[in-house]
């Protein structure tokens, strides 16, 4: 069912988004009515119903088709959101979102059961007076029909059953021909079910032996509607009818239909056609093969300039730097191209807010800013968990409970704000509350319980220091493991996978006041700024970001402490580091490179500086691993493989 | 080639309409659109031949752009695709009536792909095919309003509804019998198509309601949901007619309204005054009504096998031996005028 497949990944994605948008608006109305964010809701539950009946999954098709009735009910003004309905309906998302990652993975949706939200929509449904829909019959069984052949005797033999009704039957009095009246309406009515008694019997009214009046029990499973239609004629003064019993009978619908097996199947790769003649979805690792292309493209450029340059071909030059040009630009494009906007991801955290603040009966008002920033693609896949934990731990940590927060004399209301903007070269997300603040006592103590630090130390550390503690790893200031916050992952994971992102994490905190997490992130990962300098004849790369000062070297202004060696510029002690492990040693080291990883400085001694250049880096292959102070490497023009260095794993 | 324009605001709807069209050679997609203001804007550029149009959209919904064509100058042909829920059927009921030309329901279950594509390509082909004339004259002049003596039983299922278009746009006004109609629809929609018959029809059409007396140029379609069947009915002056009971008994065959049970109950009350008429259809409905309508000495005629997208139903009949005539489609409302008329002199002799 090849067909069938191909719509797979096209049915996951557009559903994704709408599954997305219906979380988002659901989310807009806990703040009051908003007709268009009901609008949006009942179209997108719409959507994703017809997409699923489309694909036959009947599980999730049934699912939707319970939400849209109720937004059919509140679209229409005929009934109000409430915060159990909200409640319901958020739970109803989450399992859409299962499903999508069931169908994604190749399943259809049967694997999760929305019987209990379904329930509890028509409960709802049925409180406000509108008995849930019944399942829209389908026309025609389609598969089930063709295998009927024969079984039509079937049907037959159980026509007689079903509930049992008496009926009376008055015909007109002044009617000329009440037998015959009586007749016409005893045969309608033995056409919908059998007639177990009769009185005056048929052979009677057909001899005239009649008074107007005939009793009669049926067993019928027409209706009681359609009964008294059958009897009703001309003519005929009044029917009586009534239920007398409901015998137990075999149910003679057709068995539910049997879904056929959907035989496990590789996930499609997804389609790369064009949907749209203005707007094109394109799958994300085509953009990323383009990327690479773009990249070789970007070091043979420095390679074909490097040889012009070696033969002082003048033509060449000239046309290196026309090509030059086009791959500046195409490079700058991709990068454009690869940039989405923060608030795929933002969206998604108006409800983890909310779920917290609930789960620990907080008050929280959550404001977003600056969702159009974008970021590359690859930066953003990195950024989402750790931007929940920090949100999590906002709310979970950061925010007290109503009631603390109204001693303390502020809003009982917290607030937690996120927000994004462009800093030249950087992408700042900073997340504060007003909150209690880091107690930085209370994460000192905690520190020396866990052997962290010794009291010693404690006691002289700097409040920076101190907060750094939250970063190790194993530490953990909440006094229990929550469903919310703290699964046995701490921030030493966040600054971990920040960093990965060659970003760094930086946290200011008032006690009382609040806290602010401020991420700062490069908007792509791909190409960077970096020094090139050399070191026994090897070169390095070194980012330009992690660059403060580029210094001359003064042999006699070291000095040891410990097993470490220093040197002072302008009274200031840094520590050096020497790179002889990676490259040798080099006697003839006459420049210090002055790096900066957060608040702590350090220098490196190199031979000398070649320059400043634009490069691609390239990880390095899983079997070589991970490597400290080594991000990965990059290819220079004339072919050398230069390792670029990792300032941020390099001081540990 | 026909152009066809998709209206629909889910690019997952879009593809699979698309797909399923591009099938069909005779078929151009000049576009889609993804709500009303882009449909009508693509409308009067690329002037398709036909439309497919969704209802639910952002910015202009389906009934608005109905709404907007009729002042444009350009107009395509609208196949309305109607989602199935009751809401979805009221409001294919308001695009019929505003001027929509036909509907059919949004692809549903994939996997059955094949037959729902050849199903919109045959209603795209049908509606554009320029043979469908809009009634000429106004419904109900000739209509005597008489109860009918003799009835016109027509059986059809997937495929069936333009074989309709053809059938009724060919029955005189003046046929001296009751036509019923039981399509195979989901609940809710046999009101538009009842609508929709209404405009092509030379009488007028209507979907029955429980209690409904039978009369000569009037046509009932059988209401989705329930099974309606025929009762016998005496009028003041002693003629035998027939009066329309709504059944809730369970389907038959999977569904509700079954061909079956409106055959079989009409074959007791019009005997041998009945012509039954089986076109295209899925599954075994028809044959065993066909079967009662022979015995009760009425006329059974199925439709030639080249003319039905599913010979289903028609072969259930064949199978039970309850065939009298396999007609081409063109060549029914013919055999039927003559047959009903034989049935008036039989019956004045």
């Amino acid at each position: 069912m090849s067909e069938f497949e191909q719509y797979r990944s096209l049915f996951v994605a557009e559903s994704r988004e709408n599954h997305e948008n219906l979380v988002k608006n659901l989310l807009v109305l806990e703040n009051g009515a908003d007709q268009n964010a009901i609008d949006e809701i009942f179209r997108s539950i719409h959507t994703l119903k017809g997409a699923s009946a489309s694909m036959g999954f009947a599980v999730m098709e049934h699912l939707c088709h319970s939400m849209e009735d109720v937004f059919q009910l509140i679209r229409n003004g005929n009934a109000e959101m409430s915060e159990e309905l909200e409640n319901i309906l958020l739970a109803c998302t989450d399992i859409i979102e299962e499903m999508l990652d069931d169908i994604e993975k190749g399943g259809d949706s049967s694997s999760k059961n929305p019987e209990e939200q379904v329930q509890l929509l028509h409960a709802w449904l049925q409180q406000r007076g509108t008995p849930a829909r019944e399942k829209t019959e389908i026309p025609v069984r389609r598969d089930e029909v063709e295998s009927d052949t024969g079984n039509h005797s079937l049907e037959e033999t159980v026509a007689g059953a079903g509930p049992e009704y008496t009926l009376t039957i008055v015909v007109a009095p002044d009617c000329m021909m009440k037998d015959v009246r009586a007749l016409i309406a005893i045969q309608n009515l033995e056409a919908l079910g059998t007639i177990r008694t009769i009185q005056p019997s048929k052979e009677a009214i057909d001899e005239g032996k009649f008074d107007g009046t005939v009793h009669l029990s049926i067993s019928s499973e027409a209706g009681e509607e359609a009964l008294k239609t059958a009897a009703l004629g001309t003519e005929i003064a009044s029917v009586d009818i009534q239920l007398t019993e409901t015998p137990v009978t075999p149910q003679t619908g057709p068995a539910p239909a049997k879904k056929a097996a959907e035989p496990d199947k590789k996930q499609p790769s997804a389609s790369d056609k064009s949907r749209e003649i203005k707007n094109l979805r394109v799958d994300i690792t085509q953009l990323d093969h383009i990327m690479n292309l773009v990249e070789d493209l970007v070091i043979n450029r420095g390679r074909l300039k490097q040889i012009a340059e070696e033969h002082r071909i003048k033509e060449m030059d000239e046309a290196i730097s026309m090509v030059e040009r086009s791959v500046s630009e195409l490079q700058n494009l991709m990068m454009t191209i690869r940039m989405i906007p923060l608030s795929h991801i933002f969206n998604r955290l108006p409800r983890v807010v909310r779920d917290v603040a609930q789960y620990d009966h907080k008050e929280v008002e959550f404001i977003m800013e600056g969702g159009e920033t974008e970021l590359d693609r690859s930066v953003m896949d990195g950024l989402n968990d750790p931007l929940l934990h920090l949100i999590r731990n906002a709310v979970n940590h950061g925010i007290e409970v109503p009631e603390i927060r109204e001693n303390a004399g502020k809003a009982r209301k917290g607030t937690v704000r996120l927000s994004a903007y462009r800093d030249r070269d950087n992408v700042i997300i900073k997340l504060t509350d007003d909150g209690a603040g880091i107690n930085v006592e209370k994460v000192k103590k905690k520190a020396v319980e866990k052997g962290l630090i010794t009291a010693d130390t404690a006691a002289t550390m700097s409040t920076d220091q101190a907060i750094d503690l939250l970063f190790q790893p194993g530490f953990s200031t909440a006094d229990k493991i929550t469903d919310i916050s703290g699964r046995g992952v701490g921030l030493d994971v966040v600054k971990r996978s920040i960093e990965s992102l060659k970003g760094s994490i930086k946290v200011e905190t008032t006690q009382g006041k609040g806290s602010t997490f401020e991420l700062l992130l490069p908007p792509t990962m791909a190409i960077v700024d970096v020094m090139i300098v050399r070191i026994n004849n090897r070169r390095l790369a070194i980012p330009i970001s992690s660059i403060v000062e580029v210094a001359n070297f003064k042999k006699d202004s070291t000095h040891r402490i410990g097993k470490g060696e220093v040197t002072t510029i302008r009274d200031e002690v840094l520590q050096i580091l020497w790179l002889d492990e990676m490259v040798g040693r080099s006697d003839r080291c006459e420049i210090l490179i002055v790096v900066q990883y957060q608040k702590r400085k350090c220098c490196i001694p190199v031979d000398a500086v070649e320059g400043q250049q634009e490069i691609v880096v390239k990880p390095l292959s899983s079997f070589i691993g991970t490597t400290k102070g080594v991000s990965g490497v990059t290819i220079l023009g004339d072919g050398d493989v230069v390792p670029v260095l990792d300032i941020n794993t390099m001081q540990e | 080639m026909v152009k066809v324009l998709i209206v629909d605001d889910s690019v997952f709807m879009r593809t699979v309409i698309r797909d399923m069209l591009q099938k069909d050679h005779s078929l151009e997609i000049v576009g889609t659109a993804s709500n009303g203001i882009d449909a009508l804007e693509k409308i009067s550029t690329l002037k398709p031949d036909l439309i497919t149009l969704d209802i639910e959209m952002p910015k202009m919904n389906g009934l608005e752009v109905l709404r907007e064509l009729k002042s444009a100058a350009w107009h395509p042909k609208t196949l309305m695709l109607s989602s199935l829920t009751s809401e979805g059927a009221e409001m294919t009921t308001e695009a019929i009536r505003l001027g929509a030309d036909d509907f059919m329901l949004k692809p549903k279950d994939l996997p059955q792909l094949r037959l729902i594509a050849d199903e919109l390509v045959a209603t795209i082909r049908h509606l554009t095919s320029g043979n469908l004339t809009p009634r000429q004259h106004l419904p109900g002049i000739p209509n005597k309003d008489g109860s009918a003596e003799r009835v016109v039983l027509i059986g059809s299922s997937a495929g069936g509804p333009p074989m309709l278009d053809a059938v009724l746009s060919k029955l005189p006004a003046d046929l001296p019998a009751g036509i019923v109609i039981t399509q195979h629809m989901p609940v809710g929609f046999t009101a538009p198509l009842a609508a929709r018959l209404n405009r092509i029809a030379h009488m007028p059409v209507k979907e029955t309601e429980n209690g409904d007396t039978l009369k000569t140029g009037t046509i009932f379609v059988s209401k989705a949901g329930v099974h309606t069947m025929i009762g016998a009915a005496l009028t003041k002056d002693g003629k035998r007619t027939g009066r329309i009971i709504h059944s809730n008994a369970p389907t038959i065959h999977g569904v509700r309204p079954a061909v079956d049970k409106t055959f079989e109950s009409a074959a007791q009350v019009f005997g041998k005054n009945i012509v039954s008429v089986i076109l295209s259809g899925m599954g075994n409905d028809a044959g065993a009504g066909a079967s009662a309508i022979k015995q009760a000495g009425g006329t059974s005629i199925i439709c030639d096998q080249k003319d039905c997208l599913v010979y289903g139903m028609a072969r259930s009949a064949i199978q039970k031996n309850a065939v009298d005539k396999v007609l081409p489609l063109a060549k029914i409302p013919d055999a039927v005028e003559r047959i009903v008329m034989q049935m008036v002199e039989d019956s004045d002799v």
